[in-house]
């Protein structure tokens, strides 16, 4: 295990950031910590990297008990969600600044530079100043910068949080293809469970300062522990008091055998998917919401106003 | 769409119409009238002025007083204005008004209060009237405020993670400060220098009193030149202003050089 939390604990003032987590983060992978915002993720991974200290509670990195190192002696990467560019330095003297201060021989640094700056495709802007720079690629030097002194663990705190939607989606699959290459021990932190699942080999749910599940993304999408890793991630919706996702809900134009009866009251179709809600036709008449696709939506003719039966595909 | 182009730089020139007319009434052409009326008596009076030796006392006194003490505030100031921004402390909020007093006193009055407190009647018993401490102490005293208030600002404005960034590569509190802090700080601090040194070598009235303007020991420039002006030489008098001129320039530029270097090297 690359990364060892034990019975870590924090507080600020009145606020219980964590209550008593432990996670073991194993090496090699790359593990994301998901949750809303204030749920106590940063502040986990804050800890992990020395930028905080945790009231009780210990952590230990690749062996080393680190609970009471300062963070220059963790040899952590750490990336911020605002790049924390050194404003004054080019780009290569940003990523060569954790180097020059481990004082390894100029010739060495110069190399490494350049190699890390290839690494993240950024060779023809290493003399340009940050400020020079887009988001995404100021992004791409604070993680070269990172990766430059040889971290036992890379730690991103809400990475492409600051970037418009499509460079974060480039970036994120960017950085799925980096850790293929790199392998360092990764830990990221994000409130957007489209990223966890589209990039994590392993997710750790947190919530009010609490783990809730941890699991592989399919483990989590397909049996969550509880209601709120599964409202968290992915859509629901409520159908007889139990909570089941839209899209496994199958639809019958026709009377089946347990169906549940219901009528279509809207509906609206985006791209692939179609968007269904239905009212129940029991005495609640509660409306819930179910996503076919657009074939199905075809070979049964659904439109508004029409009866349809349900039925819940899983559990 | 032209005309809305055309109108819009309409309106800006004239802006920088007006505020051409008024830099120039206000600066360019005070100052041009001080560096003609200053060869008047053409070059031998200018350098008649200049060989004086009395003359030549006051301007190395005011010039290196004033260079010493914006050393002095360049590393004061800064130390100031780090613990005003970083430092929770009581009686903060109170530094941070007080710090402006030398800055809003009227400079004679700021000269009485040094008088009373190091002068002949010192409640410490610290004597320090008609010696070149005086010079000093006074010019430290009005031209404090100025590094603290330029850092000030541009130390709140950054962000912390920089420095959270450069600990987690491994540096240690002093080399994030020399450099990563130090390095986004220097612009600050040498426009402050380049005020506190124009400030000091202009200083008048907080230093009359104290420093007793004995020639060749503590009169300075400023007070030269109220001398010559009571004894109808304004040539004389425009002669010394157009040195102190020269002398802000050279500091100005030097400061502009250094803070370029230092920044673009980190």
């Amino acid at each position: 295990m690359s990364i060892e939390i034990t019975g870590v604990n924090k507080r600020f003032g009145d606020f219980v950031a964590l209550d008593n987590v432990n996670l073991s983060i194993p090496t090699g992978q790359l593990t994301a910590l998901l949750g809303p915002s204030g749920g106590g993720k940063s502040t986990l991974l804050r800890i992990i990297a020395g930028l905080e200290n945790a009231d009780s509670g210990s952590v230990v990195i690749e062996g080393t008990e680190a609970t009471n190192l300062p963070a220059q002696k963790r040899n952590v990467g750490f990336v911020f969600q605002h790049y924390a560019a050194f404003k004054h330095m080019s780009v290569a003297k940003n990523v060569a600044f954790g180097l020059e201060i481990r004082k390894r021989p100029k010739a060495e640094v110069k190399e490494k530079v350049e190699e890390l700056l290839g690494l993240v495709h950024l060779s023809q802007f290493a003399d340009r100043l940050p400020s020079q720079l887009s988001g995404g690629q100021r992004q791409r030097m604070a993680l070269a910068r990172a990766l430059a002194i040889e971290p036992s663990v890379l730690l991103l705190d809400e990475p492409f949080g600051a970037l418009d939607a499509k460079v974060r989606k480039e970036l994120r699959e960017w950085l799925r293809r980096l850790h293929d290459e790199v392998h360092v021990t990764t830990v990221f932190v994000t409130h957007d469970q489209e990223e966890a699942l589209e990039v994590a080999d392993e997710i750790v749910v947190i919530n009010e300062g609490r783990i809730e599940q941890i699991g592989s993304p399919d483990t989590l999408y397909d049996a969550p522990s509880n209601d709120f890793v599964m409202s968290f991630l992915g859509p629901t919706t409520q159908l007889n008091g139990a909570l089941v996702r839209p899209h496994d809900i199958e639809v019958f134009a026709h009377p089946v055998e347990n169906g549940i009866p219901a009528r279509i009251a809207r509906e609206l179709r985006v791209g692939f998917d179609v968007r269904l809600w239905v009212e129940l036709l029991d005495a609640a008449h509660e409306e819930i919401q179910v996503t076919v696709t657009r074939a199905t939506q075809r070979s049964l003719a659904l439109a508004e106003g029409n009866d349809v039966w349900l039925v819940p595909t899983s559990a | 769409m032209s005309r809305k182009v055309n109108s819009l730089g309409r309106g800006s020139g004239l802006a920088l119409g007006i505020s051409l007319t008024w830099f120039s009434l206000l600066v360019l052409i005070p100052l041009a009238a001080v560096v003609v009326k200053s060869t008047a008596g053409g070059w031998s009076g200018f350098t008649h002025t200049l060989s004086n030796p009395q003359t030549q006392a006051a301007l190395r006194l005011t010039i290196g007083d004033s260079l010493l003490v914006t050393v002095l505030n360049v590393v004061m100031g800064t130390v100031i204005a780090w613990v005003l921004v970083r430092e929770r402390f009581p009686g903060a909020a109170i530094l941070d008004v007080i710090i402006d007093l030398p800055f809003a006193l009227p400079t004679i009055v700021a000269g009485l209060v040094l008088l009373s407190l190091y002068g002949p009647q010192s409640p410490f018993g610290v004597n320090e009237a008609n010696t070149r401490n005086a010079v000093f102490l006074a010019l430290a005293f009005v031209t404090l405020p100025f590094i603290v208030r330029t850092v000030q600002p541009v130390l709140e404005e950054l962000d912390k993670d920089v420095e959270e960034a450069a600990s987690s590569l491994g540096a240690n509190g002093f080399t994030t400060f020399r450099r990563v802090i130090l390095p986004s700080l220097v612009p600050a601090i040498a426009a402050g220098a380049g005020l506190s040194f124009a400030r000091a070598i202009s200083e008048y009235g907080s230093l009359v009193l104290l420093s007793g303007n004995l020639p060749f020991k503590t009169e300075v420039a400023s007070v030269r030149i109220v001398g010559f002006i009571e004894g109808d030489n304004t040539a004389a008098a425009s002669v010394i202003a157009v040195v102190l001129l020269v002398a802000a320039l050279v500091v100005i530029v030097a400061l502009d050089v250094v803070q370029r270097r230092v920044s673009r090297r980190g």
